[in-house]
């Protein structure tokens, strides 16, 4: 009887693992795209199209452009590493322009809430590329008035560690304009992994329509997306 | 029977006729009474860059005249209507405020905010209005926008608004009272002021059956949200006062 169930679960496992791959995985539409949207601020002038990602990032939609830009502005909706891949390439090569333009148009997929929930293994379990410089010189190319200590903070908001790694994903991710949609579940109750505040400061940069409810239970602060 | 034959035959024939004679004249305006945009809009890029004259006019929806592009918009010109039946002036401007979601219109001036589009912004601000918010809803503007300081003072002058928390930063809520937003009915909310406070105060309220948003903030930056609500048309109330008055 055991024998008889073991390819089965082995069977099941190898399908839920692959679904649970292909939930972060990038569609072939898009890696085969000759421009996907993650290139627009590198596109030459005369490009008439990108090919971007459907919100859900399962799927492409094709974007007419104008003078290098979405004839009607929405969001292009691109892969999250390769959007910050395209940041580091233009600061790579001091193309202040076309991070500009990345930063105007192009998003990563939207993320569901709680952002933790990604965090622990995104991008696809692999460990953060870069160091802190590269963010900062991100930042910098970004918002060059601005200390760049400030553009990691929300005003008034001086208690939260701008050098901690754990916190660099969410934090990029929120600078590079990606939402927060809540899932089916996020009305339950959360254990809380940032500070509420901090939280839904980060997340209101983008996201200003979130209501997070925040409480106290057994001691641990939990939240949820009302 | 054979009347009935022909009678058909005939209606059949002149539907033919009648959608051969308008088939070339469907692509370039949506059905009569219909509000849509405009069939050319997919194929728009490619007709500007090409050089060639947009027949006027060009229908679009709100939200399209919200999302196209600067300079495809001024291409058009006066060619351009929105749906239903608002026309352009000379400078481009609709005759009257176009209404959309505040989300909507946040969505494209941030946009113009990131690319420095100074002009886009003072046309988003004669152009549309926000439609009304419930009062609860506008709480959740009381958040400061993540420009930097430079980006923040030219928005607030574009804006025509006094930066108020701590003389150089202001709420989204200013910017949807500067585009003309209010809120849907006068309200008069309870509210608490500091985080310390909050869980305390939200049980209070529970326990009262009192129905109260609570605000993390405090000092100025409470003063100020508070005054930013007033201008939308929302008294919001100190929870300490909030619990001493009667429901």
């Amino acid at each position: 009887m055991h024998a008889a169930r073991l390819p089965i679960c082995l069977l099941l496992f190898a399908l839920l693992t692959a679904l649970g791959g292909n939930a972060l995985a990038v569609p072939e539409c898009y890696r085969n795209a000759a421009a996907p949207a993650h290139e627009l601020g590198f596109l030459a002038a005369g490009a008439t199209g990108v090919t971007a990602l459907t919100p859900d990032g399962q799927g492409c939609v094709e974007v007419p452009l104008y003078q290098g830009e979405p004839l009607l502005r929405q969001k292009l909706y691109a892969p999250f590493r390769q959007v910050y891949e395209a940041y580091a390439r233009a600061v790579e090569t001091g193309n202040r322009a076309a991070a500009v333009r990345t930063y105007t148009h192009v998003r990563p997929t939207p993320r569901p809430f709680p952002l933790w929930v990604w965090l622990s293994n995104e991008p696809e379990g692999a460990p953060m590329p870069w160091g802190m410089d590269m963010t900062l010189k991100i930042l910098r190319m970004l918002q060059p008035s601005e200390k760049t200590e400030d553009a990691l903070l929300v005003p008034g908001d001086h208690d939260l560690p701008v050098l901690d790694m754990q916190r660099t994903w969410p934090i990029l991710f929120l600078l590079m304009g990606g939402e927060v949609w809540p899932q089916a579940d996020a009305e339950q109750w959360t254990p809380a992994k940032l500070s509420p505040r901090n939280l839904k400061r980060h997340l209101l940069w983008r996201y200003p329509w979130a209501r997070i409810e925040d409480r106290q239970q057994n001691g641990e602060t939990e939240v949820r997306l009302k | 029977m054979k009347r009935q034959h022909r009678t058909r035959a005939f209606v059949q024939a002149a539907a033919f006729l009648a959608a051969l004679l308008c088939a070339p004249a469907a692509p370039a305006r949506a059905a009569a009474g219909a509000c849509g945009d405009d069939l050319r809009l997919s194929r728009l890029g490619e007709l500007l860059q090409g050089g060639q004259a947009i027949e006027a006019p060009f229908t679009v929806l709100p939200d399209t005249f919200l999302r196209l592009h600067p300079a495809a918009r001024k291409a058009l010109g006066n060619a351009l209507v929105v749906c239903p039946g608002i026309p352009l002036n000379a400078q481009g401007r609709p005759m009257r405020p176009v209404i959309l979601p505040f989300a909507d219109i946040w969505e494209i001036m941030e946009m113009a905010v990131n690319a420095g589009d100074w002009e886009e912004v003072a046309f988003l601000r004669e152009s549309f209005r926000p439609q009304p918010l419930p009062a609860e809803a506008l709480f959740s503007l009381l958040e400061v926008p993540m420009w930097d300081e430079k980006n923040m003072k030219k928005l607030a002058t574009a804006l025509g608004i006094q930066p108020g928390v701590n003389g150089r930063r202001f709420f989204a809520l200013d910017v949807f009272h500067a585009l003309g937003g209010r809120a849907e009915a006068p309200a008069r909310v309870g509210w608490a002021i500091t985080e310390k406070n909050l869980s305390a105060a939200r049980a209070k309220a529970e326990a009262l059956k009192r129905q109260a948003i609570f605000v993390p903030y405090s000092g100025k930056y409470a003063e100020e949200a508070e005054q930013s609500l007033a201008r939308c048309g929302v008294t919001a109330v100190h929870v300490d006062k909030f619990f001493k008055t009667p429901s």
